[in-house]
């Protein structure tokens, strides 16, 4: 054990000086570090991977790859951005994985026949026929069990590009500008898939709600 | 003078939801979804919808699988250090 890493390390230090600790090698700054990530990093890969025991292990690929990492890291931009980059990565392979797993064994049919219509199409059905304003409908709220299964499920079946960015932005809570430095993308990006990904979500909401004869 | 249509307000959902969108452009939205029922629709459902997604639960470690990260990351990352030192030597 180093010198430092003997060091007791104060509950409230900054994480500046944690960072820099951990870069000297003291293990301990490094565990109190990613403890302050540890549900977000988590709950990013659970809202990924639909799957606990695979978002556990995305929390250890993540922590494991930080650690060794950790001199690579450029104060220039925020752990937060950094290590969220990782795990990101991290889920998304085991999102691949899944995938491929579900088509080998040609569990995948919804996804496939289900096709998401164009954008465009999305944004011409709002202009199209009666338009119901179902806001207001006290079903509509997530107390409603069958409602938010359909909600996770509509997130499933965004494509990844648009998936990424909800996850991120809207139920993660990122801002855009750490979103966009996530995902590598510039802030437009970011805006243009976004805005995107929320229209395909009500559009989903709006097929289960009308369907559904909810309204 | 700038007229809005419909099709610019599905556009500017997003910029309007997030108070983006500049002021002149803000007062032709306004306009337009007063007069237009189909839009002050769209505008609600769509705001709804996102707080639908926002308000979902965060999603927790439990508490037994934190132990388990906790001490497992404990181990680790020591069986790494020890490594490099025995390889410095």
């Amino acid at each position: 054990m180093t010198q430092l890493s003997s060091q007791l390390i104060r509950k409230d230090l900054d994480e500046a000086t944690l960072i820099s600790l951990a870069k000297n090698g003291n293990t301990s700054a490094f565990e109190k570090l990613i403890k302050r990530y540890e549900e977000k990093i988590y709950s990013l890969a659970y809202r990924i991977l639909q799957d606990k025991e695979e978002a556990f292990d995305v929390l250890q690929d993540t922590a494991m790859s930080a650690f060794k990492n950790l001199k690579n890291f450029q104060s220039k931009s925020s752990f937060s951005t950094w290590i969220y980059r990782i795990a990101l990565n991290f889920a998304l392979m085991r999102k691949r994985k899944q995938k491929a797993q579900l088509k080998k064994a040609q569990i995948i049919d919804s996804e496939d026949s289900d096709k998401l219509p164009q954008f465009a199409e999305i944004a011409e059905q709002n202009l199209l026929g009666n338009y119901v304003d179902w806001s207001e409908n006290p079903v509509i709220s997530l107390e409603n069990q069958e409602l938010r299964k359909v909600l996770q499920e509509a997130i499933n079946k965004l494509p990844d590009k648009y998936r990424n960015v909800i996850i991120l932005k809207e139920i993660e809570g990122r801002s855009i500008e750490e979103t966009a430095k996530i995902l590598g993308l510039s802030i437009s990006a970011v805006k243009t898939r976004l805005h995107r990904a929320r229209l395909y979500l009500k559009w989903f909401l709006e097929k289960y709600i009308t369907k559904g004869q909810m309204v | 003078m700038k007229i809005i249509r419909c099709k610019d307000i599905i556009n500017l959902l997003s910029d309007f939801y997030d108070n983006e969108i500049d002021n002149e452009i803000e007062t032709l939205f306004w306009e337009h979804i007063e007069e237009c029922k189909r839009c002050l629709s769209l505008v609600h459902n769509f705001e709804k919808t996102l707080e639908l997604y926002h308000s979902f639960k965060p999603i927790k470690l439990e508490p037994q699988m934190k132990r388990e990260f906790h001490r497992w990351l404990h181990i680790e990352i020591k069986k790494i250090t020890i490594k490099k030192y025995k390889y410095k030597k």
